[in-house]
């Protein structure tokens, strides 16, 4: 027997964890007698590709047990947080536009009646920990899969990144971590040449520092494709072949995770190789090509169904399909890296650059063709039944056999939370007179501070269908979004951008409303509307009652959110247990949900980007600012903290973005911009410099939610759902006119003088140069 | 047969002027860092076809030089003095996909007879480091210890 039996039928429940925690297989007690009770009543014991099998489809990142979980919370039990409220609002919301939503890799949404815009996100935070090179190269590797998992062409590329600060002390690092430095520099390297090797343009994302996630940085690589929605198939049926394209398999990924804790030596080179997956994206590129041209050879794709083979491998991939169907597996058959791999750790291995289609027999010469003159290796290694059982072989003898129907009834599991929002403190804040270094030291602040060093080495050209790009203006500006213009024949775009703020993630409701906010702010700022949303929870361990207390919060915010502006979900992933000991003590990272925005453009070219245009333009807010300065950059620099997080008004919200979509479309806004970190003092510098142009604003125009006494609170307050927005002379009344009814002000006008000056209650606050601004600004991240 | 690729002059080389500014950011000072991209090619090649795979796939003529040599040390190649070198090369079982690739492209020009390719990458470290200093840059800077060896000589 090739397959090792493993006895579970007569085993305790201590011999069960055992097991369990000796095999990696990270199942609980109650998952293991489910187990049990299932092989009693079979009259045998499982093998050890079985168990595998039953670990990988029950694991956290195969079917989100927390966010299916019951909770019990002091008032009383939430069902699932994913169908109360994440997929609740989606579902209430109904539009007729969202295609295909939380079901396949990818949320498929319409583009224009005829294609489709598919989009994904993921993290890729441990295995970038371990090795951010290749961690995160594999993360973009990873989801551009997810999206040609429903027979979409990759345009683009996105990232967003969370590491500790890059000036943290070498002697202060927990011991097995890598600086944040290192992993920064590794990361942004894995994602540059992944997408640019592949050619996929990478020309969204963003970058944040903070002490929480020096033991546990953040990757979340995110993608978005497009395809004609009739070439849309996901039907596969008994007799289809099973087909695996792309890389061959290795030890790759095999329990990684759990290795990582492992301390290493030279001697444990054949396990260390699995720890760490690498990747080779000239490879994902031939098996893209030839997907494409399987998707495109005939009146219907030679395939039926097409999946990515991502985390799980074969077994979740070939699992997931041969759901309703089993199937005939022959692991022999498949390709290997090298000899010496046991059938589990074939059915099991996370190689990278793989992909499984299902393929109806009379097909099985011509796509056979089609993949090998892409040079992508193409292997038929099985073919599903009818009789929902899942057989595996290796040389011709059974080494597992499973009934998909109990592999797929995943046991429920249940969680407790609580929470208790925390006491407001006041903040302690001197009187400042003056203040321009607090705007210089804001925007010299590693997150706000220029990503160009980022920016410049990922092509975010290439396809050519990148329009308004990361960096705008004579200046190079920070842009809100991205636009897309993703067919050659049609001036219709897609509008991409994200919002997070784990700054905030003491309040979680409010962090996560922002998030959302900011995102569809960033969206809008350059002419986005029908905007879908994407959720990527990563959070600490969702045993804790506190964290999932504040995991239940923001998910409530997710739902609210959504209804607010009528933005359904599409597609979310969550990574839970971001956690590491340090010194005996375990430190969870700050609560971090990115949201990820896609919006619709009629016409690329009235898009809007965010750099002033002319002297002499008007200057206006669009939104109120309230006193919300809690985890606010002002604070920081300030080296205090407390005060209240910024909320949203979600009717105030919907309404003004609507009348400012309005706007644009009526071609009264010349450039806008979100205003967000550091407040209305670092949106008008950035749009200063970015056009080469200054400004003067008076702090006593902007309009206020509540009373605010002091200026620097005005300016530096990061209160949500605020646009600064440039309006000709020309346009200003008809903009006006359009605004009617929404909270906004002429701030102040465009100037030729090189200098944003900003008036306060009691004269001028600020007075700076435009190119010590711009120094402040781009002299942070600089190699 | 081993290959070795060069740049032509220190501030053509990104990553070497990478490498020493991370190391300047562990507090350690080195005066320069240099890089080699390392090919080793197994199978029945002869010097012409090598000679060709350097000239059209491996080097770049305008700023970089290659050096081979048919068995023995790879960093042999470097005629440096008075440095470290160091070697990094991924562990067993790791997928090489820069020697899969040189592998590939070597067969698309009409080379046969390559049996595998493997990468490496090796480093000058000029500047006064002492031995313990040098493995502290080799795991902190130029390799990651989970998936790659390392070894050094002095010169």
């Amino acid at each position: 027997m090739i397959a090792k039996e493993i006895n579970i039928v007569d085993a305790t429940d201590e011999e069960l964890m055992e097991l369990s925690k000796k095999g990696l297989l990270s199942l609980t007690l109650d998952e293991m007698k489910k187990i049990r009770e299932y092989y009693v009543r079979m009259g045998r014991n499982p093998t050890d590709i079985e168990l595998e099998t039953i670990a990988q489809t029950w694991s956290e990142h195969c079917v989100h047990k927390t966010f299916k979980a019951t909770i019990k919370t002091p008032k009383g039990e939430i069902e699932s947080l994913f169908k109360s409220f994440i997929f609740k609002a989606t579902e209430e919301l109904n539009h007729p536009w969202c295609l295909s939503v939380f079901k396949d890799n990818a949320g498929i949404i319409d583009f224009d009646g005829k294609y489709a815009i598919a989009a994904k996100v993921e993290t890729h935070n441990h295995p970038t920990a371990l090795d951010p090179y290749g961690g995160a190269g594999t993360g973009s590797g990873g989801v551009f899969r997810d999206v040609m998992g429903v027979g979409a062409k990759p345009i683009l590329s996105t990232d967003v990144l969370f590491f500790g600060p890059l000036d943290y002390p070498y002697d202060k690092l927990p011991p097995g971590t890598m600086h944040p430095k290192r992993l920064f520099k590794g990361s942004v390297a894995g994602i540059r040449d992944y997408g640019n090797r592949m050619g996929i343009p990478t020309a969204n994302g963003a970058v944040a520092f903070d002490d929480g996630y020096v033991g546990n940085p953040l990757v979340y690589a995110g993608c978005i494709g497009i395809m004609p929605i009739e070439r849309y198939v996901y039907n596969p049926k008994p007799k289809d072949l099973i087909l695996l394209v792309g890389g061959k398999t290795g030890r790759d990924g095999i329990h990684g995770v759990t290795f990582a804790s492992v301390e290493l030596e030279d001697s444990s080179e054949e396990t260390s190789s699995g720890a760490v997956q690498i990747g080779n994206p000239i490879k994902e590129k031939v098996v893209l090509d030839g997907l494409l041209k399987a998707r495109d050879a005939g009146s219907r794709p030679l395939y039926s169904a097409v999946t990515d083979c991502g985390g799980g491998g074969l077994s979740s991939a070939v699992g997931e399909m041969a759901k309703n169907l089993g199937a005939n597996v022959h692991l022999d058959r498949v390709p290997l890296k090298y000899s010496g791999l046991k059938p589990w750790e074939i059915w099991i291995s996370e190689s990278q650059e793989r992909m499984i289609l299902a393929v109806p027999p009379e097909n099985k010469e011509r796509i056979k063709e089609i993949f090998e003159n892409e040079g992508c290796e193409a292997t038929f290694i099985g073919e599903f039944r009818a009789d929902k059982r899942l057989i595996l072989y290796y040389d011709e003898e059974i080494v597992g056999e499973l009934d998909a129907g109990f592999l797929h009834d995943t046991p429920a599991i249940a969680r407790t939370a609580k929470w208790k929002k925390p006491k407001e403190v006041i903040p302690k804040l001197p009187r400042k007179k003056k203040l321009g270094e607090d705007l210089k030291k804001i925007l010299a602040s590693p997150n706000v501070a220029s990503k160009e060093w980022v920016i410049r080495q990922y092509d975010h050209e290439v396809q050519g269908r990148t329009i308004v790009k990361p960096l705008q203006g004579v200046g190079f500006g920070p842009g809100d979004a991205t636009v897309l213009k993703p067919l050659y024949d049609s001036w219709r775009g897609i509008v991409v951008s994200n919002g997070f703020n784990s700054k905030y993630s003491e309040d979680p409701y409010n962090m996560a409303l922002s998030a959302i906010d900011e995102a569809m702010r960033n969206n809008v700022a350059c002419g986005g509307r029908r905007i879908a949303l994407l959720d990527n929870f990563s959070w600490g361990n969702p045993e804790k009652p506190e964290v999932m207390g504040a995991l239940i919060e923001a998910s409530r915010a997710c739902y609210d959110g959504a209804k607010g502006f009528s933005a359904p979900f599409i597609s979310g992933k969550d990574s839970l247990h971001n956690e590491y000991v340090y010194k005996g003590k375990t430190i969870s990272i700050p609560h971090t949900l990115v949201i990820t925005a896609i919006g619709i453009i009629p016409d690329v070219r009235t898009a809007i980007t965010m750099d002033l245009k002319k002297a002499g333009n008007y200057i206006y807010i669009v939104g109120k600012t309230y006193d919300e300065l809690g985890g606010s950059h002002y604070l920081m620099v300030n080296g205090t903290k407390g005060g209240k997080v910024p909320t949203v008004n979600l009717k105030e919200a919907k309404k003004s973005m609507d009348a400012l979509t309005e706007a644009m479309d009526r071609g009264l806004v010349a450039s806008c911009h979100d205003c967000s970190e550091g407040g209305i003092g670092v949106a008008v510098s950035e749009m200063g410099f970015a056009g080469g142009l200054g400004a003067k604003i008076n702090l006593k125009k902007v309009p206020l939610g509540e009373r605010i006494k002091t200026d620097d609170k005005i300016l530096f307050s990061e209160s949500n759902s605020r646009f600064i927005v440039e309006v000709s002379k020309k346009n200003a009344k008809d903009f006006e006119a359009v605004m009617g009814g929404n909270s906004f002000a002429k701030i102040g006008e465009v100037t030729k003088q090189k200098k944003v000056v900003v008036r306060g209650s009691k004269g001028v606050v600020v007075s700076e140069a435009l190119s010590s601004l711009k120094r402040a600004w781009g002299g942070t991240i600089k190699w | 047969m081993i290959v070795g690729v060069t740049y032509k002059r220190p501030d053509y080389d990104p990553i070497g002027i990478m490498k020493k500014g991370e190391i300047h950011d562990l507090r350690l000072h080195v005066e320069r860092v240099e890089t080699m991209y390392v090919y080793f090619i197994y199978g029945t090649v002869g010097e012409p076809e090598i000679l060709r795979a350097c000239k059209e796939l491996f080097v770049d003529p305008i700023t970089q030089d290659f050096s081979y040599t048919h068995e023995g040390d790879s960093l042999k190649l470097i005629t440096e003095k008075n440095a470290w070198l160091v070697q990094v090369k991924s562990k067993t079982g790791v997928t090489d996909a820069v020697g899969e690739s040189a592998m590939k492209a070597m067969a698309l020009i009409g080379i046969h007879g390559v049996e595998r390719v493997e990468s490496a990458f090796s480093y000058i470290i000029k500047g006064k480091l002492t031995e313990s200093e040098l493995r502290t840059v080799c795991e902190k800077v130029l390799c990651n210890p989970l998936i790659h060896n390392y070894r050094y000589v002095r010169v």
